[in-house]
């Protein structure tokens, strides 16, 4: 009867344990949503209000072609390209390393495995593979908002599903998993995927920018940058601080569940870890971010915000091991250097992304790979124990960053070469929702005239330099351009009402 | 407040979960129709996604022929 009792109970301990695991991985992946409606909300925020709808639809999008792609090929790929380029498909699933928890070889991972739907037998499956899904999402969106404005939708549908559904998937395989090449030989240690997300998805838009090409009137003729003004910043900075929110179910889905181990949590690798710490990070890390984007912007609502992104990347790779006094001067300075990396992008390289997510997530991500290389350095990582160093943390960047730009550079060479991947001069003008979706989608917010910041500093009608700069993109003459004309397609909307002030 | 649960003890309950171990659509594990339905399923979102490659291409050209006659540029 005791023994029988026993039994019993260490059976209802494991299922709870299980029930546990399952509701927590599901809820991360209800919050994370909030990640995909703060992007949303942020890039239509900064785009012009010709181009609002076109830009959150191509964010919804996002999770109609990442899904799919994601379902049939990068779950697999995550489980079978631990070891490099080429799939491991061991007859028995066994990882060649030995350490276990390998399950390539099976048919685990394809779309028809008995793991994948409803099977009373796996309550865990579902959830993880979500998680990894709302990953998947937050690379593309993190391209998504560089290229606004410009790009085809459904060229970004393509670049997205190539990025979201495959290339970070296999940076993961290599340095977020627990068999993975850069962990188990070099310590390669990236807790909240300060690398494999953030720094993949960053340059990989570095490399779709370079073919896409700046913004009409972005430059003048001397090559000056010029700013265009975000439609509504309150709605910027409002999606902003939703995408904050959603940082913490990141975080926490970037935890694994031990239940029979103390302390109860480990990272992806299995080191032991806990909530409370990468708690503590992410919130010092905010605080650090937002005040270094305040000081070295010296105010500019835009970087004060974006330090804070920029400040919690760069300590999410050593979150599980970073103490907060660490962190929040971390935080502080990287959100200066994201100000100045973003600047020079702009400036410098010429280089126009719309909302700073080459420097902020690119640059900031592999440099908080680094940073750890220095402040986490002989932390024992993953199930060989190596230890984490400057080196291992290297290797990791020099795997990283070519895999993420070659991809970026040479799908949107291709898309570009078949004049797939941007819009044609002319509706980049009038503005992508009238082509699209046939409407301008504020009529009753009234009809202002765009409005610049021109190289000086001072903010001016956009229309004369915009029909400027169109006229020199596509080789006319600007005699051709009669500034009388109303710029807009009919398309049951008020011409006049579309262009006042010309 | 009546009692929801359906079973007279966890053993029913448990043996009633056994009997549906065996069952779900198409499944469990691999067999012909989730070959089929999962190769189906990577057909539609190919078609799908070139589909909307063509059917934007088609928008935007019609678009911007309609700009450039408005505004006399030769394309």
């Amino acid at each position: 009867m005791g023994v029988s009792m026993l039994v019993f109970a260490q059976e209802t301990v494991d299922l709870t344990s299980t029930v546990f695991t399952e509701s927590y991985y599901f809820f991360t992946v209800a919050i994370m949503w909030l990640l995909h409606v703060g992007f949303m909300t942020y890039e239509a925020g900064v785009s012009r209000r010709k181009n609002v709808m076109a830009t959150a639809i191509k964010n919804i999008l996002t999770i109609a072609v990442v899904t799919p792609v994601f379902y049939y090929v990068g779950w697999k790929v995550y489980f079978c390209m631990e070891e490099g380029i080429l799939p491991t498909l061991t007859a028995d699933g066994n990882n060649p390393e030995g350490t276990g928890l390998y399950f390539c070889g099976d048919g685990y991972g394809w779309g028809w495995h008995g793991s994948m739907g409803p099977n009373l037998g796996d309550n865990i499956t579902g959830v993880f593979w979500a998680a990894f899904v709302l990953f998947s999402w937050t690379t593309g969106s993190i391209m998504s908002g560089a290229i606004i404005e410009r790009v085809r939708t459904s060229a970004y549908l393509i670049l997205t599903a190539l990025m979201g559904g495959i290339v970070w998937v296999i940076a993961a395989a290599w340095g977020w998993s627990y068999g993975g090449w850069l962990t188990l030989h070099f310590g390669y240690h990236d807790f909240a995927a300060s690398g494999v997300v953030h720094g993949i998805a960053g340059i990989f838009a570095l490399g779709v920018l370079l073919n896409l090409g700046p913004r009409i009137g972005k430059y003048d003729r001397q090559g000056r940058a010029r700013a265009f003004k975000p439609h509504n910043l309150h709605m910027t900075l409002m999606g902003l601080m939703i995408i904050f929110t959603g940082f913490y179910a990141f975080y926490a889905a970037c935890l694994a569940i031990t239940a029979d181990a103390a302390p109860g949590w480990a990272n992806i690798y299995f080191s032991p870890a806990t909530l409370s710490a990468i708690t503590f990070t992410i919130t010092i890390g905010f605080a650090g971010g937002f005040a270094g984007g305040y000081f070295f912007s010296k105010g500019d609502p835009f970087w004060t915000l974006s330090g804070g992104l920029a400040g919690v990347i760069a300590v999410s790779a050593g979150a599980d091991v970073y103490s907060p006094n660490l962190v929040f001067i971390l935080a502080f300075f990287c959100a200066g250097l994201a100000f100045y990396v973003g600047n020079f992008i702009e400036v410098k390289m010429r280089v126009d992304d719309a909302v700073g997510a080459v420097a902020v997530h690119g640059v900031l991500g592999f440099v908080g790979v680094l940073l750890l290389g220095v402040f986490g350095a002989g932390y024992p990582t993953g199930a060989l124990g190596v230890e984490t160093s400057l080196l291992g943390q290297l290797v990791g960047v020099a795997a990283l960053f070519p895999l993420a730009f070659l991809t970026g550079y040479g799908a949107s060479w291709i898309l570009k070469k078949l004049n797939l991947l941007r819009v044609p001069p002319a509706v980049e003008l009038e503005g992508l929702d009238i082509a699209e979706y046939g409407s301008d989608f504020f009529p009753e917010w009234g009809q202002v005239a765009e409005t610049i910041i021109d190289v000086d500093g001072r903010s001016v009608e956009a229309e004369p330099i915009l029909r400027q700069a169109l006229a020199d993109a596509i080789g006319a003459s600007p005699g051709l351009l009669d500034l009388r004309e109303p710029v807009s397609v009919d398309a049951g909307v008020d011409t006049d009402a579309t262009t006042s002030g010309t | 407040m009546g009692d929801s649960f359906p079973y007279d003890s966890w053993a029913e309950a448990q043996a009633a979960a056994d009997g549906t171990t065996g069952y779900f659509t198409w499944g469990p594990g691999s067999n012909t129709m989730s070959y089929i339905l999962a190769i189906l399923g990577i057909a539609l979102a190919v078609t799908w996604t070139l589909w909307i490659v063509r059917f934007e291409d088609k928008h935007l050209r019609e678009a911007a022929s309609g700009l450039n006659e408005k505004w006399g540029i030769s394309s």
